[in-house]
């Protein structure tokens, strides 16, 4: 067997899948291969990391409640059974370059993550200036779309901020605002950091709306000062 | 004769007398400059609206059906005014919109049934013996109540709050300003971003605590059955609760260090990513509370 021949067949080969030939053929190319046999080694240390993985991670339980309310008991009709759907299976990448692939994304993160984390307080003050810039007035409303939720609060408190802007509130009101929102700010910079050391982390995502909440609830406050 | 009437100058020195003699028997009199004095009926389930800029308003219920006001205004406070019998509204107009040169200090006397809404800048709020809603708002005035209103909403941005009642709904909000909470209530909800809020347990059906940075101190005793949530980014909590508390309190902190010397731990884990997770029983049980800090130190002890 030639060297490409082998490589398309090691996934199997390692999960035990093939043939008696074809696992002899195989087997008889690696003793003689060296660069196909690092190879297999590769694939069978990527595939023992992926089985230490957890089997799942299971969402926080106030996160699921919500999720479970939401998801009621009719079917919605955008969820096609995976039965139905499934086709002829089609020749794409094979198993072991997929969990290659999924473990070099982690490999990545967790180094971006530790690069950004290293001087957690530059990452916190990134957080801030990036918050200090405008953002879409209009955030998409996307359900679907993760961060959605943080893109609302973002659009919600900006009209908010210009609104009481345009009330023309006393400067010794807006030196209270403007104080708070600092304090407000610079916890969600702080959760976002976190957020992205931990990324699936439903329970700081919750404190991260929380806490825009608050500085919605800030604005509104202020406003009132505002009104007759 | 042409019609006219004609009055001698001794006359009209007597008419101007009668005239100033009704206008003093009258409700309404101007004892001194910068002081009004004013009373009018009012139902007894009023709907009150108080505006007063700056300086102090402080108001009372009483048993009659009528609202009394001392105002006194100092020079550039603005104009006293007052009108209206089931809704009335009354303060004191500044000069300029939004502004004011002077304060004013107000005394009222409501019916003890009514709902009384008051906003302010930087006057001071004060209620007592008042039994119907309240809605009270000062931006950097402290806001003070008393008595058994049937709801309280009190809100200042950087004054403090002090509320001791009886009441089934309370809402207190500040912004950088201490929160101060004792008596029965049975929904309580309390905010801050910077401030200190101080709780009393007691009553509590349910209790919500949330700052960014403002401590929370929770003390005395809970009520069996109550469910209590505490959440802070920074602010420390402590819970300093009576020894013989029944209560199940649970703990999560993303940064910050747990101690308890109350009740029993169940169940502690600590992870890197996810936190810490404390589960603590103090005698039988019966009362959640929960708090969750993204990096606040929490203490749980029994209060000294």
């Amino acid at each position: 067997m030639r060297c490409e021949e082998v490589r398309g067949r090691l996934d199997e080969w390692v999960e035990g899948a093939l043939g008696e030939r074809q696992k002899e053929a195989v087997a008889a190319h690696l003793a003689g291969c060296d660069d196909c046999r690092a190879e297999a080694r590769e694939l069978e240390a990527l595939l023992a990391a992926a089985a230490d993985l957890p089997r799942e991670i299971r969402p926080p339980r106030e996160l699921w409640a919500g999720i479970d309310a939401r998801l009621g008991d009719e079917p919605s009709p955008m969820v096609v059974p995976l039965a139905a759907r499934r086709g002829p299976r089609r020749a794409g990448l094979p198993a072991w370059a997929m969990v290659a692939a999924a473990l070099a994304l982690v490999v990545v993160t967790a180094a971006v993550t530790t690069i950004l984390t290293r001087n957690y307080d530059e990452a916190v003050a990134l957080k801030l200036r990036r918050a200090g810039e405008s953002a879409p007035p209009t955030a998409a409303r996307d359900e679907d779309v993760p961060g959605a939720d943080e893109a609302r609060f973002l659009a919600a408190s900006q009209e908010l901020l210009a609104g009481l802007e345009a009330q023309d509130l006393s400067p010794e009101t807006m030196e209270i605002v403007r104080r708070n929102l600092e304090v407000i700010d610079a916890a969600i910079a702080e959760l976002q950091v976190a957020l992205d050391r931990d990324p699936g982390n439903g329970e700081l995502t919750r404190m991260l709306l929380a806490t825009y909440q608050r500085k919605i609830d800030l604005l509104e406050q202020a406003a009132r000062s505002g009104e007759g | 004769m042409n019609g006219q009437v004609r009055f001698s100058r001794g006359g009209l020195v007597a008419l101007a007398l009668c005239v100033l003699a009704a206008v003093g028997l009258t409700s309404t009199r101007s004892v001194a400059q910068g002081r009004v004095e004013r009373g009018l009926a009012a139902s007894a389930d009023a709907t009150i609206r108080i505006y007063n800029l700056s300086g102090s308003t402080s108001i009372s219920g009483w048993d009659r059906d009528s609202v009394a006001v001392v105002a006194e205004l100092e020079p550039g406070a603005g104009r006293f005014y007052m009108a209206g019998h089931e809704a009335i509204k009354l303060g004191v107009e500044p000069p300029t919109a939004g502004t004011t040169a002077g304060s004013a200090r107000l005394e009222i006397r409501v019916p003890r049934g009514s709902v009384v809404w008051v906003k302010a800048a930087d006057a001071s709020i004060e209620v007592d013996g008042v039994e119907g809603g309240l809605d009270l708002y000062s931006v950097s005035g402290s806001v003070r109540v008393r008595g058994a209103p049937a709801t309280v909403r009190a809100e200042s941005m950087e004054g403090a709050i002090w509320i001791e009642a009886r009441t089934p709904w309370l809402r207190a909000k500040t912004a950088s300003g201490s929160i101060d909470l004792a008596g029965e209530v049975s929904d309580l909800a309390a905010t801050s971003v910077s401030g200190t809020i101080r709780v009393v347990a007691a009553r509590q059906a349910r209790a919500r605590i949330e700052s960014v940075t403002g401590e929370v101190i929770v003390s005395g005793r809970p009520t069996r059955g109550g469910a209590w949530e505490i959440e802070t980014h920074s602010g420390a909590v402590t819970l300093a609760l009576a020894p013989d508390t029944d209560a199940e309190i649970d703990v999560h902190t993303f940064g910050g260090e747990v101690r308890s010397t109350l009740g029993r731990v169940l169940n502690r884990r600590t992870d890197d990513l996810a936190g810490s997770d404390w589960s603590i029983m103090a005698g039988a049980g019966g009362t959640s509370m929960t708090v969750r800090t993204f990096k606040a130190p929490v203490t749980i002890r029994p209060a000294r």
